[in-house]
C-alpha cells in the first residue's frame, strides 16, 4: 500500500514538472486593431462586444478597441481611409457612394443584412402603405442614408417624393407623437422600440416590402489591407462572426454586454435592442455575414439613379467574398 | 485464515460467481433488449414525422396548384395583372378572387394562413387574404423567384413585415399558352407543423420531436421551451452529427442539458433536420428496474449461502476446535486433559487417538520424572560435599600465611625504628652544632664590627685635625691622599654600621606585637623624604594589613625595599614605587604578600641569588651609591619572621620585590 502511494506521488511530481518543462511557446504579442463602429455604444454592436468580452479577439491574437461614432453623420469611412482604425461599420449604401468618391474600401461582411430602417406612422393616423404618404409631412430625411431609401421606395412606386414635406424637428419623438407631423424614419432595433416602450402603436412601412433592399451595417476595411495583410482580417472577421453568432443565439446575455463600454445604459432596454436585432442579423436564409450579388447591384443602381454616383461601375470592387467563403 | 472463513468464503464463490455471470447475462440481454426496443422506437418516430411532415406539404402544394390551375383564377390574375386598381374590371375581379377562390380555400383546405397573388413580372402583391400585404414587392424573395417556374416550398425564415416565422408555398399562375402571369403563393401554418411535431405515439412522457434548421436554430418548438423557434440555436451532439447530414441514434445531453437517447435523421429536401429524443432516465426505468431485480436476487441468494456455510462450517470445525483446545491444554503441561468428542467420524477417530497418546505420554512422564529427580538429589549432594574440602582448605592456607607475615612485619618494624632513632640522633647532633656555629659567627661579627669602630672613629678624627689643621702644609697630590684617605674611612664606617644592623637582626631581638603595616610605611616614607625629594619620585602606599612582627625590623624593611625603588631609577623617568599586599593562604597559614614595585631599571632574574647576599652588588660602587647589605638585611629580617623574600624583575622593566610573612607568628613556647 506505501509502496503504491510513494509510486503514485513521485508518478504525480514527475507530471508535474514534466508540466512545467513542457515546451512553452513564445508567445507573440497580439494585433493592436481599432474598430470604428457607426453609432454610439448599443447593443446594436452586440456581436463585436461578444468576440471582445468572450475572448474571441484573443484567441485569434487580436487587441481590439471599438470606437464609437463621436457625433451624428461623422464620417467614419476617412476614419479608416486614414488609417485611425483598421475595421469600420457603416451603411451599405455608403460604401457604394465612397467607392465612387476614390476612397476604396472594401466591405467584407454584412452585420445588418436587412436595412433596420422603417417609416412610422402612428396606428390611427390611417397612414399604412408609401402611397398614403404624397401630402403629409416627415421628419427631415438623412442625405446618404435615409433619404437614399425614401427617394428610391418613393421612386419605385411612382410616386413624387416631393409631395412629402420634410419638417426640421430634431430627432426628439414627443411632435412625432403629439401628431404635428406623419412620419418618421426610425430604426427597427432603435426608434421603433422606444415608441412601442411608450405605449404607442405605430404602423411599419418598409422599404424592403417596396423592392428597395439596402444593407445596413456592413463591416470594410480597405483594399490595403486586405492586399497587405489578408490573414489578419480573417482572422478579425471570424472571430467577430464568432460573436455574432453567440449574440444571435444568445440575445439575452448579448445585450448588457454593451454596459461595459457606457455604463449609463440601461440593461433591459440593451436586451430589446438585441432581440429585435436578431432577425435583422440573422435573417434565417443565409449565414450571418453572407452578402448576395444583386443586393450589391440593387444598391449601385439605386444610387445611381438618384445620381448619387458619378457614373455606373463594377459592384464587385465594393465587397469581396474572398474571407466569407473561407470562414463558412 | 481460520477455517471457518475458509468455508464460508468458498460457499459464496462458489455460488456467486455463476450468479453474477448469469445475472449480468440476463441484465446485458434486457438492456439491450430494451435498448434497442426504445431506439427502434425512436427511429421509427422519426421516419413517421417526416413521412406525415411531408404529405402536410405535399398537401399544401397540391392544394395551392390546383387553386393556380382554376380558369377562374387564372383569367382574374390576368385582369390584375394587366389594369389599375382603380380601373372598375379590377375592382370587379378583385372582390370574386378573394370571394370565390382565395378566402373558400383558406377555409375549406386548411393549412395556409394567407393566399395571395404576385404579378409576375415584378413580385407586386396584387391581391392577399391578409390584407396589409397588397402593394408590397416581393421580387427578390426566393418564393416569387423560384415560384414563377414550378411549385416551390420555401424554408421556414423569420418575416419582418409579419413579425413571426414563416414558410412559403409558391407555385406559378400561367395562361393556357403556357405563359406565366402570376404567382400564387401562401403562409403555411406552421401550427400544423409544430402540431405534427407534437403529436405523441403516448408511450413516453418526456418523448420530444422537433426540427432544427441548417443554422442550428430550432424549426419548430421542442416540447420542453416555448419562442424557442428561430430564435434558440441548438448544439447538441445529435445536431451538429445531423447538419453534417448523418443519420443515427445517440446519448448525448440535451438543450436543456438532460441526458436522452435520441434518433437524429437528416431531410435534404427540407433543410431540415429532424430529431426525436426520450430522457434516457425515463427510457432506462425499465433496464434501472431489471438491474434492481437482478441485483436483489442476487444479494438474497448471497444472504442464504452465507448463512448456511456459517452452520456448516460451525459443525465441522467445532471438534476440530475442540482438539485444538486440548492439544494446546496438554501442550501447557495438563496431561490430565482429555478430549471429549461427540462424534464418531475422522476428528472423532483423532481423538480418540490423541488421548490415547496423552494417557502414554502421562505414564513416561511420571517415571522419566522419578529418575530426574533422584539424579538432581546426588548432584547436590556432591556439590555440598566438595564445597565444604574446598572451604576448610582455604581457612587453612589463610592461617599459614597470616603467621608469616605476622613475623615479617615484626622484623621490619624493629629495622625501621633502629634507623629512625639513628636518623634522629644524627640530625639533632648537626643541629645543635649549626646553631652555636652560628651563635659563635654573629657574636663574633657583632664584637668584631664594634671593635673595629674605635680604631675607625680615631683614623676619621685625626684625618679631620689634619685636615682642618695642616691642609695648608700638603701640597697638591698629600691633599689628595687626604681626601682619599677620608673617604674609605667614611665608607668603611658605613660597611661596619651596615654589618652591625645586619647582625643585629639575629642578635637584637625584640618581641612580635601586632603592627599596622600602612603605618610603618608610611613613616618609611617620611624616612625618606629628602631621597624623594631629590628623585623627584612618587610613592603610591594601596592597602596593607596588620600583622604580629617586629615594628623596627618592618620598617627598616620597608625602608630598604623604597629606598631601593629610588635609587635604581631609570635615567629621566620618575620613579613610581607601588606598595600593595595580597592575603594568600598556604598549608592551612594565614599569609600575608607585600608587594613593592618599581618602574626602575630592573635586573635579570638569573641574578636573584646574589641579589639577596651581603656585600653583592649588581652594579659598580661608582653608578649607585650602597654597600650592598640592604637587601640581605631584607632576606633576613623576613626569614627571622618565618617569611621569606623573592622578585620579579627583567632589564628596563622595573622590578617588583615580594615579601610573604605569616599574619601570626607561631605561638613559642
Amino acid at each position: 500500500m506505501k509502496t503504491i502511494t510513494r509510486t503514485l506521488v513521485v508518478l504525480l511530481f514527475a507530471v508535474a514538472i514534466l508540466a512545467a518543462c513542457g515546451p512553452q511557446e513564445v508567445e507573440k504579442p497580439p494585433d493592436e486593431v481599432t474598430v470604428q463602429l457607426a453609432w454610439t455604444h448599443e447593443a446594436l454592436f452586440a456581436g463585436f462586444y461578444a468576440a471582445d468580452q468572450r475572448g474571441y479577439y484573443a484567441e485569434e491574437g487580436l487587441e481590439v478597441t471599438l470606437l464609437p461614432r463621436p457625433e451624428p453623420g461623422a464620417d467614419t469611412i476617412a476614419v479608416v481611409m486614414d488609417g485611425t482604425a483598421a475595421f469600420g461599420v457603416d451603411y451599405g449604401a455608403g460604401l457604394v457612394i465612397s467607392r465612387s468618391q476614390d476612397r476604396p474600401v472594401t466591405a467584407i461582411a454584412t452585420i445588418y443584412r436587412r436595412d433596420p430602417l422603417a417609416f412610422i406612422t402612428l396606428a390611427d393616423s390611417g397612414i399604412t402603405r408609401p402611397h398614403d404618404f404624397p401630402g403629409h409631412t416627415i421628419r427631415t430625411l438623412v442625405p446618404g442614408s435615409s433619404a437614399v431609401a425614401f427617394e428610391a421606395m418613393m421612386a419605385r412606386l411612382g410616386l413624387d417624393s416631393d409631395s412629402v414635406e420634410q419638417v426640421d424637428v430634431g430627432f426628439d419623438l414627443s411632435p412625432f407623437f403629439a401628431g404635428e407631423l406623419d412620419i418618421w424614419p426610425a430604426y427597427m432595433n432603435s426608434t421603433v422600440l422606444t415608441a412601442r416602450e411608450q405605449g404607442y402603436q405605430v404602423n411599419l412601412i418598409l422599404p424592403e416590402d417596396y423592392g428597395v433592399h439596402l444593407y445596413g451595417y456592413t463591416l470594410f476595411t480597405t483594399e490595403q489591407l486586405i492586399r497587405e495583410n489578408p490573414d489578419l482580417v480573417l482572422r478579425f472577421l471570424r472571430a467577430t462572426l464568432r460573436g455574432w453568432r453567440w449574440a444571435v443565439e444568445n440575445p439575452a446575455e448579448a445585450g448588457p454586454l454593451a454596459l461595459k463600454y457606457d455604463p449609463e445604459l440601461d440593461a433591459a432596454h440593451q436586451v430589446a435592442v438585441m432581440e429585435a436585432s436578431v432577425p435583422l442579423v440573422h435573417t434565417g436564409e443565409d449565414h450571418i455575414g453572407w452578402m448576395r450579388a444583386e443586393v450589391w447591384q440593387g444598391m449601385h443602381d439605386i444610387l445611381l439613379e438618384q445620381g448619387l454616383l458619378d457614373e455606373a461601375f463594377d459592384v464587385e470592387d465594393v465587397y469581396t467574398m474572398e474571407f466569407l467563403e473561407s470562414i463558412y | 485464515m481460520k477455517l471457518a472463513t475458509k468455508l464460508i468464503i468458498l460457499f459464496l464463490l462458489l455460488t456467486t460467481i455463476p450468479l453474477v455471470i448469469v445475472g449480468y447475462l440476463a441484465y446485458d440481454n434486457g438492456r439491450r433488449t430494451i435498448e434497442q426496443n426504445v431506439l427502434n422506437h425512436l427511429i421509427s418516430t422519426n421516419i413517421l414525422k417526416q413521412n406525415e411532415f411531408d404529405r402536410w406539404v405535399h398537401d399544401n402544394e397540391r392544394s395551392l396548384r390546383n387553386l393556380a390551375r382554376r380558369p377562374g383564377l387564372t383569367e382574374h390574375a390576368a385582369v390584375l395583372a394587366s389594369h389599375d386598381p382603380n380601373d372598375s374590371a379590377y375592382q370587379a375581379v378583385y372582390a370574386s378572387l378573394i370571394e370565390d377562390h382565395l378566402s373558400p380555400t383558406l377555409e375549406e383546405e386548411g393549412g395556409f394562413l394567407d393566399l395571395s397573388i404576385l404579378r409576375g413580372d415584378d413580385g407586386l402583391i396584387l391581391i392577399s387574404t391578409h390584407k396589409s400585404l397588397e402593394g408590397k414587392y416581393r421580387e427578390s424573395e426566393s418564393f416569387f423567384v423560384e415560384g414563377k417556374k414550378r411549385t416551390y416550398v420555401e424554408n421556414v425564415a423569420y418575416s419582418l413585415a409579419l413579425e413571426g416565422l414563416v414558410m412559403h408555398i409558391s407555385t406559378p399562375i400561367q395562361d393556357r399558352e403556357g405563359n406565366l402571369i402570376a404567382v400564387l403563393a401562401g403562409h403555411a401554418d406552421l401550427a400544423d407543423m409544430s402540431n405534427i411535431m407534437e403529436q405523441r405515439s403516448g408511450l413516453s412522457r418526456t418523448e420530444d420531436t422537433y426540427l432544427v434548421n441548417t443554422f442550428n436554430f430550432f424549426a419548430t418548438e421542442p416540447k420542453f421551451g416555448e419562442g424557442y423557434a428561430l430564435r434558440k440555436a441548438i448544439r447538441t451532439e445529435g445536431v451538429e452529427a445531423c447538419l453534417q447530414g448523418k443519420e443515427g441514434v445517440g446519448f448525448y445531453d440535451d438543450y436543456r442539458g438532460v441526458t436522452v437517447i435520441g434518433a437524429f435523421r437528416w431531410m435534404p429536401e427540407r433543410e431540415l433536420c429532424i430529431l426525436t429524443e426520450v430522457d434516457q432516465a425515463e427510457a432506462y426505468a425499465p433496464v434501472v428496474a431489471l438491474r434492481n431485480t437482478v441485483l436483489g436476487i442476487g444479494l438474497a441468494v448471497a444472504l442464504i449461502v452465507a448463512l448456511l456455510g456459517v452452520l456448516f462450517a460451525r459443525t465441522i470445525t467445532r471438534p476440530v476446535r475442540q482438539l485444538v483446545e486440548g492439544a494446546e491444554e496438554i501442550g501447557r503441561g495438563n496431561l490430565e486433559y482429555r478430549i471429549e468428542v461427540g462424534v464418531r467420524d475422522e476428528i472423532g477417530q483423532l481423538s480418540q487417538a490423541f488421548n490415547q497418546m496423552t494417557e502414554n505420554l502421562q505414564a513416561i512422564t511420571a517415571s522419566r520424572d522419578e529418575l530426574n529427580r533422584e539424579v538432581a538429589e546426588r548432584k547436590r549432594a556432591e556439590e555440598e560435599l566438595k564445597q565444604t574440602l574446598a572451604e576448610l582448605e582455604a581457612s587453612r592456607a589463610a592461617a599459614l600465611n597470616m603467621m608469616a607475615d605476622a613475623e615479617e612485619a615484626r622484623t621490619a618494624a624493629e629495622q625501621a625504628n633502629e634507623k629512625l632513632r639513628r636518623e634522629i640522633a644524627e640530625r639533632m647532633r648537626v643541629e645543635a652544632e649549626l646553631e652555636r656555629s652560628n651563635r659563635e659567627l654573629e657574636q663574633f661579627a657583632y664584637v668584631a664590627s664594634h671593635d673595629l669602630q674605635e680604631p675607625l672613629r680615631k683614623v676619621q678624627v685625626f684625618g679631620d685635625r689634619l685636615k682642618a689643621r695642616q691642609a695648608q702644609a700638603f701640597d697638591e697630590q698629600g691633599r689628595d691622599y687626604l681626601e682619599r684617605m677620608q673617604d674609605a674611612a667614611r665608607r668603611m664606617h658605613k660597611m661596619i654600621n651596615d654589618l652591625l644592623t645586619f647582625s643585629r637582626v639575629a642578635t637584637r631581638v625584640e618581641p612580635f606585637v601586632p603592627v599596622d603595616l600602612r603605618q610603618v610605611a608610611q613613616e618609611a616614607v617620611s624616612a625618606l623624604e629628602v631621597q624623594i625629594e631629590q628623585s623627584g619620585g612618587r610613592i603610591v602606599i594601596g592597602d596593607l594589613p596588620t600583622l604580629e612582627a617586629d615594628p623596627t625590623q618592618m620598617r627598616q624593611l620597608l625602608v630598604n625595599l623604597i629606598g631601593n625603588g629610588l635609587k635604581f631609577h631609570r635615567q629621566g623617568v620618575a620613579p613610581v614605587v607601588e606598595i600593595s599586599s595580597e592575603q594568600i593562604k598556604r598549608r592551612r597559614k594565614e599569609l600575608c604578600q607585600v608587594l613593592v614595585k618599581d618602574n626602575g631599571i630592573g635586573f635579570d632574574e638569573k641574578y636573584l641569588d646574589r641579589l639577596f647576599k651581603p656585600f653583592q652588588r649588581l652594579h659598580g660602587r661608582g653608578k649607585y651609591p650602597g654597600t650592598g647589605i640592604g637587601l640581605a638585611i631584607c632576606r633576613r629580617i623576613a626569614e627571622r619572621h618565618g617569611g621569606s623574600i623573592t622578585a620579579q624583575s627583567a632589564p628596563g622593566e622595573g622590578a617588583t620585590f615580594i615579601v610573604t610573612l605569616p599574619v601570626q607568628q607561631k605561638r613559642e613556647t
